[in-house]
């Protein structure tokens, strides 16, 4: 029963239900839709953990990787006894246990060309939550062709960056704002990378998503920068690039605008 | 001119763009953004966009990591 909510679930979501922005029927909407989490590291559990919490339908969860002791101080959906585990089959089995009503779906190979766009073509909202920049730039082509709203978060070290690209006609998309790519992109591995600065990023993309599932805003694109060190958030205004590689020649550009 | 250069104020010529800039800081391009008083210029609009005084120039890179 999508169109009503049950007397637990009520219950379960009063606290958020009582915001006069979400309301029954943000709440609805919430149940109604389907997510998908590209990536069950550090952005993608505390963004999981905030949706699945919430009450979204149905959360699609993808990650081809396992559970390592190094990724243990950042991604807090994992148990200790779970390292060598599928972050996505493990994901799924432990968001279960903290909320039933969710109904999950694991992908646990990897993102290509080849299933990046059946996945983002069911999805209601996409969050990119990934650690490197090729898969990046395939989930915002297929967001791009599909018209699919993309969250997109990202950290290294002590710096964060949350985009929100909702692929509306003549909105921009991730490479308007990144023309190029560097190929030896920093990593996690590589750099370091602070846990609680993954947490907050991925909450905020989880808050960014509820907004935006629910109606209550999140509509406009804008690239939100984080800098840990001294706290201090850069808010910026995005505009398209109409040479973009990735959306130029695509339905999402309506020529008549230039 | 006076802008605004990360946070950090800097002398230029009336005349600069947003690649001029670049070029006289000799700052790689890849996986580069800019943006002007908290508004990100395509990578396009570089060479077309010019300074004003006091503006505020952004400049940061992609990060890919979480």
């Amino acid at each position: 029963m999508n169109s009503t909510l049950s007397q637990p679930e009520k219950l379960r979501y009063a606290r958020q239900m009582l915001l006069p922005e979400l309301g029954e029927n943000g709440q609805l909407r919430l149940k109604q839709a389907q997510v998908l989490i590209i990536g069950m590291g550090g952005l993608g559990c505390p963004a999981a953990m905030y949706l699945a919490a919430a009450g979204i339908g149905s959360l699609v969860i993808a990650d081809f990787d396992t559970v390592e002791r190094s990724n243990l101080h950042r991604q807090i959906l994992y148990q200790d006894y779970q390292i060598g585990r599928n972050k996505a089959q493990q994901g799924a089995i432990n968001l279960h246990a903290m909320a039933p009503d969710v109904s999950y779906h694991v992908v646990s190979e990897k993102i290509t060309a080849d299933n990046v766009f059946s996945l983002v073509s069911d999805a209601d909202l996409v969050l990119d939550c990934t650690d490197n920049i090729q898969t990046r730039l395939l989930i915002n082509q297929a967001c791009v062709n599909l018209q699919r709203p993309l969250i997109s978060g990202a950290a290294i070290g002590f710096k964060g960056q949350l985009l929100t690209l909702p692929m509306t006609v003549n909105s921009p998309c991730y490479q308007c704002i990144y023309h190029s790519t560097p190929d030896d992109q920093s990593s996690c591995l590589q750099d370091g990378v602070m846990g609680p600065l993954v947490g907050v990023i991925g909450s905020m993309q989880a808050l960014q998503g509820i907004k935006y599932l629910s109606q209550i805003g999140c509509q406009e694109p804008k690239l939100h920068r984080f800098n840990a060190i001294n706290m201090q958030w850069q808010n910026l205004a995005l505009t398209v690039d109409p040479n973009c590689p990735a959306c130029a020649d695509k339905p999402l550009r309506n020529k008549d605008a230039y | 001119m006076r802008i605004k250069l990360n946070n950090e104020i800097v002398e230029i010529e009336s005349s600069f763009t947003v690649q001029t800039l670049l070029d006289k800081y000799q700052i790689s391009e890849t996986g580069l953004a800019a943006a002007i008083n908290n508004t990100v210029i395509p990578h396009s609009s570089w060479a077309s966009t010019p300074l004003s005084e006091h503006d505020e120039i952004t400049l940061f890179q992609a990060i890919a990591g979480g």
